[in-house]
Order: structure tokens, then sequence, then C-alpha cells
């Protein structure tokens, strides 16, 4: 997925002035409050950064968050993301798996029908499947460590999928993503799905979707699903600022705040759904000597990120990835000091891909310039950074969603990721890793994992100062919208309208 | 024979352009398939991409590539979804019509009459105030209008979203703000343009002959000003029309309506050549069409002047 950066401030400014006078403070929607109600049409709005167009394929590039959206609403996956790291079942009723977590077996429900009338069955998973391992350079390696030539339907609802490695996480990975067409089906012109939703009508920009009757779940609240796509995020939270539509999803700090002072909308937030971790080369000067990466995490006011870049929106991190409950050492200037005072000046490189990643580079030079390290930032252009920058320079600034940890570590940080952004390249640690990902009870896999987490928040180049929560602005009268982390936040069909 | 050189002079023009358009998009950093595979992806990925869209030809086949589909009419599909570009082109091209026709006939329409009496009697008070309207950049007013008519009035909307498979018709109150905001500025342009040949035409005697004659004023506007300024009115409005249809770029942005500007941002985002090339041969033909046709009127007036 891939957003573009935009100049917040005169969002914030134009949003100010949209808002008039603030009347006080909006409050987070904790449970929904009431009971629910059914019929309305919930206008959504999301941004469609890149896309010229609204994308059809489900398993190709996602560019635009209104793109998953509609894709949630109208494609069964087979697990999605429930709180605090559960796996909710969906099209799947339940899961094993065998021989070290290698080898799963996905039951599929037997009551669900795509919107021609036709079961779904495990074929139409499989095929599935299938699509979204070929487009693999396309949709970022989404099905992970699936060995798509290997996998099998069993019968008509069942599917084992055979994994590459060990990967006791796999129906994490897979939540949320895994949409589902019919058998032999490469055209989604007229999409046909199993979703919660059909569609009604659809241009560049918006989709018009119904609520599907014959789906298997719990019924769906809303009457319509309206998705809308804005190519620019300032002109999103005015539309949802002046009541154009009803929910502004994923939205910036600066926009959520402004949105908060009007008093007449309401923001909801999903824990833990964006990081911009500073990255420290292991293999490169000075950030090869572990005193000095200790020292850089001494130095830094984690709460005073957490509130000038995020706004408060967040919680403060233990510089690794994968959520809070790693502490960060507590802050000490004066030991900080004594070691990096010597060490001279560094650059910290960034990018303006996401405004977020260019005032937490400003952040931390100063706080590290406090701490006697003079840091110079220099940002880059989105285009070059990723490919020129990043993983390359000895300090640079990096960007997480919330991709579950082993995701993460599979991507960069075993000796065999592609690229590795900090260079930790450890024999031990990948052994370890890998023996964790074989431990198919969750307790004690998550226990494993911790540990070798807090080694890497100890002795690793990562900064994590906080994690972002994801911010949707809406009308006071939507409720229900998803508050779980990851791809939990495309799926809508829980949300009703108060009248 | 004129008319053959003129059309020669025209397709080269229109050649030029693309070409031009098609390195710069070659000289930005990235490509579409840096962007597509997106922050995590692998140079194999990356590779792999570059190759299923044609991105690891070199940079003149896949320019003559293009070139022979467009000259047959085929604009080729985008690299962003796969989907044909013409289609898309025309249906974004009809939508920013809706914002920038209305502009165009604001502009002249309106920006004549006030050059006739910013001409008559020059000041220079009136000359500050419309080139300060003139340079007022798009955005600002755009901002401000919102602020205006849809926050303290609530008369108007504040962005201008159009319904699911609808055009902007369908809720033509979403056009007014786009459109002012972008014919205010060009009325004042076209005013503060023509006010010079209508004071020219002013000063001409048979002008002072017509007003002594006793004809009223309006009638020596229209039966004897007005004729003379048609050279500079059909530059202006050719000029004017390329103008337009570029700057509802920034205007789209802030309304978040889908038209042209916005795609071209967009394709501009992702390194979607075929759409930006698309794009700028519509907008190259546009702007052609209309210097040839403005050549062609103010070609006509010149000879009934000398009568005068």
């Amino acid at each position: 997925m891939l957003e573009m950066s935009r100049r917040t401030a005169v969002g914030a400014a134009l949003l100010l002035a949209l808002g008039g006078c603030a009347t006080g403070g909006a409050t987070q929607p904790g449970g929904a409050p009431g009971t629910p109600v059914d019929g309305g049409t919930l206008r959504y709005g999301a941004v469609a950064a890149s896309g010229g167009t609204a994308v059809t394929d489900p398993h190709g590039s996602l560019f635009n968050e209104s793109d998953w959206v509609r894709m949630g609403a109208l494609y069964d996956v087979l697990t999605v993301p429930g709180d605090n790291g559960a796996v909710l079942p969906r099209l799947a009723s339940s899961w094993t798996s065998e021989e070290n977590a290698t080898r799963w077996r996905f039951e599929l429900r037997t009551d669900a029908v795509f919107s021609d009338g036709k079961p779904v069955r495990a074929a139409d998973v499989l095929h599935s499947l299938r699509r979204i391992a070929a487009k693999a350079a396309q949709n970022g390696g989404r099905l992970g460590t699936v060995d798509i030539d290997k996998s099998t339907a069993d019968g008509d609802h069942a599917v084992v999928l055979r994994t590459t490695q060990p990967d006791a996480d796999l129906p994490r990975t897979l939540a949320g993503v895994t949409f589902v067409v019919p058998d032999g089906v490469e055209s989604f012109e007229n999409p046909v799905g199993s979703g919660p939703f059909t569609l009604s009508t659809m241009d560049g920009q918006t989709a018009v979707l119904a609520r599907n009757d014959k789906w298997w779940g719990k019924r769906p609240h809303l009457d319509q699903l309206e998705i809308r796509g804005f190519a620019d995020p300032q002109a999103l939270a005015a539309a949802v600022t002046s009541g154009e539509v009803d929910v502004a999803a994923n939205v910036s700090p600066a926009a959520a705040k402004t949105a908060e002072r009007t008093g007449n909308l309401v923001v909801s937030r999903r824990p833990g759904a964006t990081t911009y971790p500073m990255l420290m080369r292991l293999d490169k000067a000075p950030f090869d000597r572990p005193e000095v990466r200790r020292a850089v995490k001494l130095a830094v006011d984690r709460q005073a990120l957490v509130d000038g870049v995020l706004l408060g929106y967040g919680t403060t991190g233990g510089d690794v990835p994968g959520g809070p409950d790693v502490p960060p050492p507590a802050r000490d200037i004066t030991e900080a000091r004594r070691v990096l005072s010597s060490v001279g000046s560094v650059v910290l490189h960034t990018t303006t891909a996401y405004p977020g990643m260019v005032s937490a580079a400003t952040l931390l030079a100063t706080q590290l310039g406090e701490a006697g390290m003079k840091v110079e930032v220099r940002q880059h252009p989105p285009e070059t950074y990723w490919t020129q920058v990043y993983t390359v320079e000895p300090l640079a600034m990096g960007y997480y969603t919330d991709v579950p940890f082993p995701v993460w570590v599979r991507q960069t940080a075993l000796s065999t990721s592609a690229f590795n952004e900090t260079g930790w390249k450890n024999a031990d640690f990948d052994a370890e890793f890998a023996a964790a990902m074989a431990v198919v009870d969750q307790g004690q896999r998550e226990a494993q994992l911790k540990e070798l987490r807090e080694r890497m928040a100890a002795d690793g180049g990562w900064l994590v100062w906080g994690f972002g929560d994801g911010l949707d602005v809406s009308s006071p009268a939507v409720q229900g919208l998803p508050t779980s982390t990851g791809f939990a936040r495309i799926f809508l069909d829980g949300v009703w309208l108060r009248r | 024979m004129a008319a053959a050189l003129t059309v020669g002079r025209a397709a080269l023009t229109l050649f030029l352009v693309c070409l031009l358009v098609f390195l710069i998009t070659t000289a930005l950093p990235g490509d579409a398939a840096v962007i597509a595979a997106g922050q995590h992806a692998t140079p194999e990925r990356i590779a792999e991409l570059r190759a299923a869209l044609g991105l690891d030809q070199p940079v003149w086949t896949r320019f003559a590539g293009w070139l022979s589909g467009a000259v047959r009419g085929d604009l080729g599909v985008s690299l962003v979804d796969g989907r044909p570009v013409a289609p898309l082109l025309w249906s974004r091209f009809t939508a920013t019509l809706f914002i920038a026709v209305p502009v165009w006939v604001l502009a002249l329409g309106v920006g004549t009459p006030v050059a006739m009496l910013l001409g008559w009697r020059a000041d220079r008070a009136s000359s500050a105030l419309l080139a300060a309207i003139a340079g007022l950049p798009e955005v600002v007013l755009a901002g401000g209008l919102v602020v205006v008519f849809a926050t303290w009035l609530g008369w108007l909307p504040a962005v201008s979203l159009v319904p699911a498979g609808g055009t902007a018709a369908d809720r033509p109150e979403v056009l007014v703000l786009p459109v002012l905001a972008l014919a205010l500025p060009a009325t004042a342009w076209i005013a503060r343009l023509l006010r010079g040949p209508v004071s020219d035409v002013v000063g001409r005697p048979f002008v002072t002959d017509a007003l002594l004659r006793g004809v009223p004023v309006p009638t020596v506007a229209v039966r004897h000003v007005l004729p003379h300024l048609v050279p500079p009115l059909a530059q202006a409005g050719a000029v004017l029309a390329g103008g337009v249809l570029t700057a509802t770029t920034v205007v789209e942005a802030v309304f978040a309506y889908p038209g042209m500007g916005q795609l071209l941002a967009t394709a501009v985002g992702t390194r979607d050549s075929p759409v930006l090339q698309g794009l700028a041969a519509l907008v190259a033909v546009v702007v052609l069409i209309a210097v040839l046709a403005a050549d062609a009127v103010a070609a006509v007036p010149a000879g009934r002047a000398g009568a005068r």
C-alpha cells in the first residue's frame, strides 16, 4: 500500500477555518452506545492517493484505501484480525496445523454463496490464493510463507496450505487479505463475491454497495455503503467536516485534532497502526558501536515525540515493533551525553513520503542535539528514498504499518531477508526465530518471540519511539467502526447509523 | 497549400509536445514499477514488475510503441490498473469541461465588458485591482470561497462530490465554487489584457466622430469598438483555453472534483506514463485547435477594419 505526501499544515489550517469556532472536545466512542438500528447509507471517504481510477482486481496492487474497503465489503476472506493479535474466523470456520506448522488445514463454511447464487467451494479459495501468489510482485507478497504449488483443496469445504517454512502465525498473516473470487474468474468489472455487500454502481471515485441479504454472517445494519476515494487528504478532511461524507478514514493526526476541536465530529482510534522508527545501521559508524546505539535510546524523550509527532494519538514504544509491551529504557540524558558528545555529527535521512517521517526526524535531531550529538536532517523525495537511501545510509527514518511481527522479521530482520534495514544479521537469532515460529501453542510462541524482541530492543539498531494510532473521523451518528489493528479496519459490516 | 502548412506545423507541435512529456516523465525519479511495488519491495520484484509493464524496454522503443498506437487512436493501458486510457481520459475530460467551459465563457463574456468600461476611462486604481485579482493563486481563492460560501453562509458544498455513476449535471451546485475560483482571476486577466486595446480604439477618430454624431455609448461600444477587439480577444480566448484546462488541476484537488486535473496529479504521482501521454496529447490538441481557430477569426475582421 502506498500513501502520498501532503502538506498537512495547509489542510489543518483549512479545516480550522471550515470548523469555525471550536466548542469543546468530542468524545471517544468506547463501546457503541445504544442498541444498533437497521437502515441508512454510510458515506465512507478514504484516501485514493495513487489511483487515477478505482482498481477492480482484488489480488493485485491495491494502492487506494478506498479500494481495500470495497474489497472487504464485496469479498469474503479466510480470516480477519481481532483485538490484541487474535485471529477471527470468517470464510474459514476453523483451522489446524500439522508438521511443525508447515501444513495448514482451513475448514470452510458450508453456507457461503456467491452473489450469482453458486456456493463458495475450496476450488474458489484455491483459485483466489493462486492469483494472489501469481501477483506477489504487485501485492507485496501478501501470502507470506504459503507454498501455493503444494497447496491443495480437500473436497469442497477445506483447503490444505503448505508453507515453505514453519509458520505458526499463518492465519494472522493471511488475516483480511485473502479475497475469494469464483474459480476461473479473471475479470472483475462486474464483481461476483460472497461478502456482506454487493456492488450497485461504481465509477472512478465512488462505489455504491447494497447489503447482501444472502451473506452467511450477521446481517449488516446498513442498507447501503457508499465508498468514495479522495485524491487529496485535505479534501477528504473538508468533506467530513462539511458533512458531505460520514466517515473520513485514516486521517493525519493534525486533521484528527482539528476535527476534534470542532466539537461535532468524533475521532476513533485503532492502536498501533503506524510507526516511524529511526534506523541505525549496525554495520556503519558510528552506530556499529553498541554503546552509541544504547546512548541514542537513552537520549530520546519518547513522550515528547508521541505528543509532538502523533499529537498524542499513540503510545510510547520500547525499540522493537510488535507492540508497546516491551518497555523502553528510562531516559538518562547524562549517560547519553557521556557517549554521544564524542561521536561528532551525523546525518539523519528522511523522506516526505509521510508527513510524520519529517516531523519525527526533526524532533529526534533536536533531542539528540541536547544530548550532545549534532544531527543534520536531510529530506529526500519518496521515489528515490526507499531504493537509494533507506537501508543504505547509517541513520535513516523508516515507516511501519501494523503488519504482524513475524512478517516484519522475515522482510527485514533475518540474515536471509532480501534487504535488512539495520544490518541485523545473526544466525542464532534466525534459528531461534524459526524455532519460535514452529511452536503451535500461541502463548508459548509469543513468550519466545517476546524474548527475541527484548533482545532486539536492547542490542538492535531500531529506535521505535512510539506507535501511532490509526485515526478515523466520523459524524457522531456513525457507530461500530472497526477498532482492531491491521486489516480489521476495512471490514465495515458491523457499522450502524444512530438516528 | 497554406492550410496544409498549418496542419503540418500543428502536427509537428503535437509530436514535439508528446515527445517532451515522455522524456520528462522518463527523467522523473522512480518509475511505475518502483511505486507499484511499494516500500518493502525487493529489487527482484521491482525488476519483475518492470518487465511486466514493459518498462525494461529502451526509451525510444517505448515512445515509438506509444506513438504508433496513438496515431491509430490506441492510447494504451494504464500502468496502474491495466485499463484502457482512452475511455478514462474521455470521462475525465468531459468532467473537466463542466468547469472549464463556464469559466471560459464567463471570463470572455464578463471580462470584455469590464475591459470596455475600464478602457473608456483609464484609472490606476482599477488597474491595480485587476492586477491583484488576476494574480490571486486559485488555491487561495478557492479556500476563501469555501470559508465564505460553504462554512459561514452554508449556501454551497465545501467539496464538489458527484453522485456515483453520474456527472456534475446531476448536482450543478457543486460547480459554483470551482467555477468562481477559476473565473474570477481569468476574468480579471482578460479585462486587463483588453483594456489597452480598448483605450486605443476609443481614442481613434471614428469613435469620437460617432459619439459627436450622438450615437449612444452602448451602441458605439458594440458597433464601433468591439469589432476591433476581435483579434486580441481571439488570441486571449485561445490562451485562456489552455490556461483553464491546466488551472483546473489545483481547483479539482481542493474540491475533490474528479476531473482531468486530478487525473494528471495522480498519474504524475504513480508515473503512469500512458495516462500522462494521453493527457498531454489531449491538452495539446485542444490548445492547437484553439490557436488555429483564433488565427482564423483574427484574419477575418482585419480586412473590415481598414474599410472603417
